[in-house]
């Protein structure tokens, strides 16, 4: 069985030889490491400065749509935006990290970092655990209720009550896109991480495809990023209202936070998927020798094309769910009224 | 049009007693019918600010009154319906009246009220 690997870095396991090969590979690895370390502090540094852009920007946007009846209100606002700019910070510098970390991969090849490329297939998911955590974090500590008197609407809320409805099929759409996907890539593999071609007698292997190696680490991660979305949506309908402040508007704030939720959880659930695309449609590419560079192995139309389409559905998902992430709801706050003109109170 | 529940975290009543005077309260007045659902125990609490167990138990008294039922998946529903149209409401109504026009508080009025009842029970005859 012939089998070739994904492409290797800049010679760091090939020069395997005398002395003197030896010691020009050390000298390699110390001058790549040198230059790593510097790459390593400008990608930090710029990490950084895209991170703190990604959330002014959210903060921007935020107060830009804001209406608050009173300070109450406005409190609570802030609270939803630092919490939002809190999430986005974590989410952009984790899918920031996971490309970096991607890239470090190719570079050293894979027989250097298997491992780590194991845990990079489930790095945008653990991207959005971390998105979602900051969300359920910021509602935990949501300003409660203060004063010696209080009050509070006789009115049942559940988290389907605040949970967009057609953000919320959609995403339960892109999870059981996530599952086909991982159970499909499961089945089309020959092996853990290996996808094969049988031609005659022979049979080709490519790696990395995105088998159980790298499905069930997605399954499980998607799992906890669903697990962790539905409690923040439970953990969102039971904070405490803002004083003052209408149930209308209330419900509204509360439907803002729970779609900043979805939104998170759905893209991260469309990257994955892109990203298990974009190998698998690599694999089968390769081993339909798209650029018939494998003189062994002969041209596939089937193979390149069913590798085009798939390329094709990953990026078609993965700018969806960008654009869904991205593009405005509309969902205006409603008209500002204070509770006492909305609602009747036996109390005196 | 939604009804409030209001608390006074300083007052000598029970934080329980008073969640449950007023759901009650809605209840009989016909603002909470048959059917309504009521929030979930740690919705309310977190609304009022106040710890979950307390409004378990109003919610419990409630229950044991015949007011409400909890079940599982459903939550908390009224089941009383508004009482018929009736010679103590229509009473109860106009001291209601009569206690504002006076300027008396909701705590007098209940003493009031109070006062006049173990006054019937032992039967002597209130104080001109």
């Amino acid at each position: 069985m012939n089998e070739r690997d994904g492409p290797r870095g800049p010679g760091v396991g090939g020069l395997d030889g005398g002395r003197l090969l030896r010691h020009c590979s050390e000298c390699l690895v110390n001058e790549l490491w040198g230059h790593e370390m510097d790459g390593l502090m400008q990608g930090l540094a710029t990490l950084g400065a895209i991170v703190v852009i990604a959330s002014v920007t959210s903060l921007w946007l935020d107060r830009a749509h804001s209406t608050a009846p009173n300070d109450d209100a406005r409190r609570a606002q802030r609270h939803a935006a630092y919490t939002s700019a809190a999430a986005v910070a974590c989410l952009v510098g984790a899918l920031l990290a996971t490309l970096g970390i991607g890239f470090a991969a190719n570079v050293y090849g894979p027989g250097q970092l298997w491992g780590l490329r194991r845990i990079l297939a489930a790095l945008p998911a653990t991207a959005g655990l971390m998105f979602i955590g900051a969300h359920a974090i910021g509602e935990l500590t949501w300003p409660c209720p203060r004063g010696p008197v209080r009050e509070a609407a006789l009115v049942a809320r559940t988290p389907r009550d605040v949970t967009p409805a057609r953000l919320l099929r959609w995403t339960w759409t892109v999870a059981a896109l996530t599952l086909t996907a991982v159970v499909a890539f499961i089945l089309a593999a020959s092996g853990p991480r290996t996808v094969t071609r049988v031609v005659g007698a022979q049979s080709f292997s490519w790696q990395p495809f995105p088998g159980t190696w790298f499905g069930v680490p997605v399954l499980v991660a998607s799992t906890l990023v669903g697990i962790a979305a539905a409690a923040t949506l439970w953990i969102i309908a039971s904070r405490p209202a803002v004083r003052g402040a209408s149930q209308a508007w209330d419900m509204w704030l509360r439907r803002r936070s729970a779609r900043r939720v979805l939104r998170g959880a759905q893209l991260v659930g469309c990257l994955t998927v892109a990203a298990m695309c974009h190998f698998a449609a690599g694999a089968l590419q390769y081993l339909g020798n798209i650029d018939r560079s494998w003189e062994q192995v002969p041209h596939s139309s089937g193979y390149v094309v069913v590798g085009l389409l798939v390329r094709g559905a990953g990026l078609a998902l993965g700018l969806v769910g960008v654009v869904v992430a991205l593009v405005p709801a509309r969902d205006p706050a409603p008209e500002i009224v204070t509770r006492d003109q909305t609602v009747s109170s036996v109390a005196s | 049009m939604s009804a409030l529940v209001r608390i006074d975290v300083t007052s000598a009543t029970p934080q329980y007693e008073q969640v449950r005077a007023q759901i009650a309260a809605l209840v009989t007045a016909g603002v909470l019918r048959e059917g309504d659902r009521l929030p979930t125990v740690r919705v309310l609490a977190n609304d009022l600010g106040i710890a979950p167990g307390t409004i378990a138990r109003a919610y419990g008294d409630l229950e044991a009154a015949g007011l409400v039922v909890s079940r599982r998946r459903v939550g908390t529903v009224v089941t009383a319906q508004r009482p018929a149209s009736s010679a103590p409401g229509a009473a109860a109504a106009q001291l209601a009246e009569v206690a504002r026009a006076h300027g008396l508080t909701d705590n007098e009025a209940h003493d009031l009220l109070a006062a006049a009842l173990i006054l019937h029970t032992s039967g002597v005859a209130p104080a001109q």
